[in-house]
């Protein structure tokens, strides 16, 4: 499936794993299929020797991008909450992060995850069902982050 | 007139802290530094809460000050026995502990609210949440366990209890932040009368657990003021305590 639009994947830290080589697989046919729009890889610490050519950014380039984002960790939808060109944002959600701090304070965690652009793709249904009861209904259930499954949702 | 609290997270002295009266109200740790913090504000009254006062320091300051400072301490759960026997110094507890121990000079505790921040402003626009306050419990009730998920999917929102470990609990808030929440949502799950008056003040729609399946109040539940007391009245009330 073509698309055209312009995507920027945020990774904190691409470590040298399978879950990072999957990722990366699907952002390189997101390129083949999207050979119009810009996209690139924010990143701030790399453990990789391949990147699948992929064109890579600095984290920091990141709040000057124009399009949409995907975000991997919820210290990306922090970082990415009050960038004011992005258009929607896209979190692959695979845990559930206040269950493991109970004595944080709801208002950072509402802050966070009931921004106004921000969308779940969730990596399961027990994750689908949990944002939705906590927070918001997420767009669809992606559990590989194949560029299939993606483009499902998303295109 | 000055009053100084001693810092607790409890629900009383919470709110004592969000009031606004004619009164300075400071809340304050006062481990270890009562004294300083004392001759610091010079309050004429001091709250202290009975689970931190049994200390060398509070007890102390007790005999020194009780006949220039009016001394009052709040009893969160049970009695403390030994500050009881306490000269010059009121308590504070709920009407149940106060009639069990009639020989102490006990203050029934009324069903408090602040009113200030708990009312009926800007609740139009209510979202389909169900809110469950549990600060005061130590354990989910099984029949509460029962409907969150997996074994449900509705949308019930736990708050304020950091020792239970559940992926609907959502975290802390304070009181301003519960009476927003409260006026934003449409049901309060009621799983005893802790903050059912607040709730009902924000036009919450209060459900007992078994009204959960069809989300249908089975029991009446209103606010009528008459039942309860606000915190700038019960601290007048303390101040002209004889």
């Amino acid at each position: 499936m073509k698309n055209n639009r312009d995507a920027g994947f945020v990774f904190i830290k691409l470590d040298n794993n399978n879950a990072y080589n999957r990722y990366l697989d699907t952002i390189k046919q997101f390129i083949d299929n999207n050979p119009i729009g810009q996209t690139v890889i924010f990143n701030s610490y790399n453990d990789r020797i391949n990147t699948n050519n992929i064109p890579i950014l600095h984290l920091s380039h990141a709040k000057f991008f124009y399009g949409d984002l995907f975000l991997f960790e919820l210290g990306g939808a922090i970082l990415s909450k009050n960038f004011t060109n992005i258009n929607k944002r896209y979190l692959y959600v695979h845990t559930v992060p206040w269950l493991e701090s109970p004595a944080s304070g709801y208002s950072s965690w509402k802050d966070v995850y009931e921004s106004d652009n921000l969308e779940f793709i969730a990596a399961n249904q027990q994750i689908y069902d949990l944002y939705e009861i906590c927070w918001k209904k997420p767009i669809g259930i992606s559990e590989n982050f194949t560029y299939e499954e993606l483009s499902k949702i998303i295109l | 007139m000055k009053i100084l609290v001693q810092k607790d997270n409890n629900k009383f002295v919470n709110n004592l802290r969000n009031i606004e009266t004619n009164y300075r109200i400071v809340v304050e740790d006062l481990d270890n530094q009562l004294y300083q913090q004392y001759y610091r504000l010079k309050p004429e009254i001091i709250i202290f809460v009975a689970s931190k006062s049994n200390t060398k320091e509070v007890l102390q300051f007790i005999s020194d000050n009780s006949l220039e400072t009016k001394i009052f301490i709040y009893h969160h759960d049970e009695l403390d026995k030994n500050l009881l026997k306490l000269p010059n110094v009121y308590h504070l507890a709920n009407s149940k502990k106060a009639k069990e121990n009639p020989d102490h000079k006990i203050i029934k505790l009324p069903k408090l609210i602040n009113e200030q921040i708990f009312n009926s402003l800007g609740t139009e626009n209510k979202n389909e949440d169900i809110v469950c306050l549990i600060d005061h419990i130590n354990k989910l009730p099984v029949e509460l366990a029962q409907k969150l998920y997996p074994a449900t999917k509705l949308k019930i929102k736990l708050f304020n209890n950091p020792k239970i470990r559940h992926h609907q609990n959502l975290g802390l808030l304070d009181e301003k932040q519960k009476s927003e929440l409260l006026k934003s949502s449409k049901y309060f799950l009621c799983i005893d009368d802790h903050y059912l008056y607040e709730a009902l003040a924000c036009g919450c729609e209060v459900l007992l657990i078994e009204d959960l399946p069809n989300l249908k109040s089975s029991k009446q539940f209103s606010y009528n003021k008459d039942f309860t007391e606000s915190y700038v009245n019960f601290i007048e009330k303390l101040i002209h305590e004889k």
